[in-house]
């Protein structure tokens, strides 16, 4: 056996030890030697072989897929909204300006109880919308965000579009807004 | 040839398949401008492989959800200032679900299987049964080796990345990275000697 031959199979016991038998996981620099080398060399061959039982006792596991949970919230997280994306899309809702949110909010709230305001001795009116009141605030570059009551809802909650629930979630049932804020 | 660990991701439900697979430079920077379908395709590509990482370096599935929460946390805050071109998503994801694997300091040696315990009550045959613990062991010893030998194994052996991609992510050089490799499994060997005999002499 030649020198080279020696220092071949020395390294290719190298990457084996460290890498598995599947040439797909060794260096892909030597990859292409080292598979000549086992094509060659029945001594290469044997040492490949002294690993594969490690890789295949290695591959019993199977990993947990995500769990549904943990996919419903990574997918309602508030994403950033750029000067440039529409303005009026339908469906389209963020959470994250809440303090907009929560001024459009009480700029319903204000308004319609000063409308509904009872006389003095008058029964006081249960805080309630009709259905379709819609309001937003509109700031510099966007739309913070759209209340819609789609049936008497108690002002100062944001009904959700049907869209935005995960599962588990009851659309038309008011949510909290930080219910869907990832916790810093 | 030893069986070769799934790599494609799991599609979680609802999310539907990509069929025009967008790149995930496109992806993030839709996502940049509040595209929710965007977002939720970045998700679905790149969630199953994080949360798996995290379950063999944290052996608990609840502790691996964290972390795969926790990387793509750090992603939705970058999302607008994300410089296509740069770094690969897949890469950067995982370079910071094994820092956040390994920077925890609560390892729960002994408190749950990694395993799921439904599997185990699913199975009743001596073949099954003789299955279930072979697997039990290998997750046993896998834990058992330090951190970075593991997240070593797990992302060559398991998650399928290059030599320079692991070594990258575990900020090491290439032979650090394959003496990491080479204790790991040695280490493996030792400890999964009977469930390596029992494979070598399976048909």
């Amino acid at each position: 056996m030649t020198d080279t031959r020696i220092a071949e199979l020395a390294r290719l016991r190298a990457v084996v030890a460290a890498y598995g038998a599947d040439s797909e996981r060794w260096p892909a620099a030597e990859r292409d030697t080292l598979r000549a080398l086992l094509a060659a060399s029945p001594d290469a061959r044997a040492i490949v072989g002294d690993e594969r039982s490690l890789d295949r006792a290695l591959a019993l596991l199977d990993p947990p897929a995500p769990s549904e949970a943990l996919t419903a919230r990574l997918t309602r997280w508030p994403l950033p909204r750029a000067a440039d994306a529409p303005r009026r899309g339908a469906g389209i809702r963020s959470v994250m300006p809440v303090t907009a949110a929560a001024a459009a909010a009480a700029a319903v709230a204000i308004g319609w109880l000063a409308w509904t305001a009872p006389p003095d001795d008058g029964p006081a009116p249960t805080p309630t919308a009709p259905a379709g009141v819609v309001a937003t605030v509109e700031s510099a570059d966007q739309i913070d965000i759209a209340i819609v009551n789609t049936a008497m809802a108690p002002i100062g909650v944001a009904a959700a579009q049907p869209g935005d629930f995960a599962e588990g979630d009851e659309p038309g049932k008011p949510f909290d807004l930080a219910e869907v804020l990832p916790v810093e | 040839m030893a069986p070769r660990p799934a790599l494609e991701p799991h599609t979680p439900p609802g999310l539907g398949a990509a069929s025009a697979e967008p790149t995930d430079d496109g992806l993030i920077a839709r996502a940049g401008r509040g595209d929710r379908a965007a977002w939720n395709a970045l998700v679905a590509r790149h969630l199953p492989d994080l949360v798996a990482l995290g379950w063999y370096v944290l052996a608990d599935r609840g502790e691996a959800e964290d972390v795969a929460q926790e990387a793509f946390l750090r992603l939705v805050r970058k999302v607008d200032t994300w410089e296509p071109g740069g770094a690969q998503l897949k890469t950067w994801l995982h370079r910071v679900a094994v820092n956040l694997c390994i920077d925890r300091k609560r390892i729960k040696r002994a408190a749950r299987e990694p395993l799921d315990s439904d599997a185990a009550m699913s199975v009743a045959a001596p073949d099954a049964l003789e299955a279930f613990d072979r697997r039990r062991a290998v997750a046993r010893a896998l834990r058992a080796i330090p951190e970075r030998q593991r997240a070593a194994v797990v992302l060559v052996y398991y998650q399928g990345f290059s030599n320079k991609e692991a070594a990258h992510m575990l900020d090491v050089g290439l032979e650090a990275l394959e003496s990491l490799l080479s204790r790991a499994r040695r280490a493996l060997k030792e400890r999964l000697k009977h469930v390596i005999d029992d494979i070598g002499v399976a048909p």
